[in-house]
């Protein structure tokens, strides 16, 4: 009888292919790396949701004065976001445009309610998994909705699940304004919670509110999205300032958000 | 090494990591419970083991927070790094593995920061508060969490004192 040969790979073989595999995957495309990513919450999903309600629960007491934070909050947000309703309008009126506008912001959008399957608010990737996908008419670029809040935009679509984009993720760059709607500036989001206005021409106070500028096809009014909580003058100009915000709402607290799809088909 | 364990052990310590760790975070710092097991595994199983294992850790954490690769090249080279010093230094006492742990755990988010560079996607943002105090809480908690880690992979991690 033949004695079998065993073919075994030296333990330095095996860490040079190991580490070099690392390297090709560093250097694959986040598009292709990123389905793996869905996958894994695709396949846990079930124990990912319950993982968060646990650590929701946990994070939440349901005392009447959270919930009254809570509503406050969304009051507070649905009360900006109908005074940039009514300067959007008053903008119309002045301009005089002759072009049919809808009766109220969102009046033609259909509002998708999605749950939160993981949230990752931490860090330079800050980002939410839905249990909506293509299947019900969500496509990259759409806004979400938390408490009443712009929180972020799609940023990858599966079949069932959806990636939210924070707006305080590394990657994140939104068009918004703070200082009269028509004067658009962007929001590059920073991580841990937190983006940036820099090099602004004009001063703000703390507390003041920043919008997202509509969007054609995705947003057809200016919503609130975060709130200045720090202004200093630039390092390097002292003539600018930078501007610190963080989000009109807690999003680490979302156990659902609402995924605005304009003009849907159905 | 009992693999099916070592399977079983990292996806559930994966899924915890994903979500449920911010229900023990204090002062928005939690620990990194794949960390503590890479540096169990690296002290206590042999070198291919070791180097087996810190490479499916890697994967598990570059997974959990994206982009893939530079957990997987950080989590591979320091774990074989911390075997081999197992193998130079006695690292069965509680406050040397809590010392290394905290070592690694550091080592690991500078180096896999650096490595998201070269992807060019994400920037070195980790605030100093995550930066030490994940370690330093992972470090705290991580030889207390040897020991059902030890169990549950069967591993003796406990030595007799000799009678004189």
């Amino acid at each position: 009888m033949k004695a079998r040969k065993h073919h075994r790979v030296s333990n330095r073989m095996l860490l040079a292919i190991f580490v070099l595999t690392g390297f090709v995957l560093l250097l694959s495309p986040q598009k292709v790396t990123g389905k793996v990513h869905g996958l894994f919450t695709g396949v846990f999903k079930f124990p990912l949701r319950v993982g968060r309600q646990i650590s929701l629960s946990a994070r939440v007491s349901d005392t009447p004065g959270q919930n009254l934070r809570q509503k406050e909050i969304e009051y507070q947000n649905h009360i900006a976001n109908l005074v940039a309703e009514i300067e959007e309008k008053t903008n119309q009126i002045e301009q005089l445009s002759l072009i049919r506008s809808r009766e109220y912001a969102l009046s033609g959008a259909g509002l998708i309610m999605a749950d939160v399957v993981s949230s990752t608010t931490q860090g330079s990737k800050n980002e939410l998994i839905i249990n909506r996908g293509q299947r019900d008419g969500i496509e990259a670029g759409q806004f979400v909705l938390g408490w009443n809040s712009i929180i972020g935009t799609i940023s990858q679509v599966w079949d069932r699940q959806a990636k939210i984009q924070l707006l305080t993720d590394r990657d994140s760059m939104m068009a918004v304004s703070f200082d009269g709607l028509n004067k658009q500036t962007l929001l590059d989001g920073q991580g841990n919670g937190k983006a940036v206005i820099q090099w602004s021409r004009k001063k703000a106070e703390v507390g003041q509110i920043i919008y997202a500028q509509k969007k054609a096809g995705f947003l057809d009014c200016p919503m609130i999205t975060g709130q200045v909580i720090e202004c200093k003058m630039n390092d390097q100009n002292p003539l600018l300032w930078d501007l610190t915000i963080v989000p009109a709402c807690d999003i680490a607290m979302l156990p659902s958000v609402t995924v605005i799809v304009m003009n849907p088909t159905k | 090494m009992h693999w099916l364990r070592f399977a079983a052990l990292t996806l559930i310590a994966t899924l915890m990591q994903y979500d449920l760790i911010d229900t023990v975070s204090v002062a928005g710092v939690s620990p990194d419970l794949l960390i503590i097991i890479l540096a169990f595994f690296a002290i206590y199983a042999n070198q291919r083991d070791a180097i087996i294992a810190s490479f499916v850790i890697g994967i598990a954490h570059d997974i959990i927070q994206m982009p893939i690769g530079p957990e997987i090249i950080s989590f591979t080279i320091l774990g074989v790094g911390l075997n081999y010093l197992g193998t130079l230094l006695n690292l069965k006492k509680m406050s040397f593995q809590a010392g290394i742990i905290f070592i690694f755990g550091f080592a690991t988010i500078i180096i896999s920061n650096i490595l998201s560079r070269l992807q060019g996607t994400v920037v070195f943002n980790d605030t100093p508060r995550v930066i030490f105090g994940t370690p330093f809480y992972s470090a705290i908690i991580g030889p207390f969490l040897f020991l059902p880690i030890a169990w549950i992979m069967k591993i003796k991690i406990h030595h007799k004192r000799r009678r004189r």
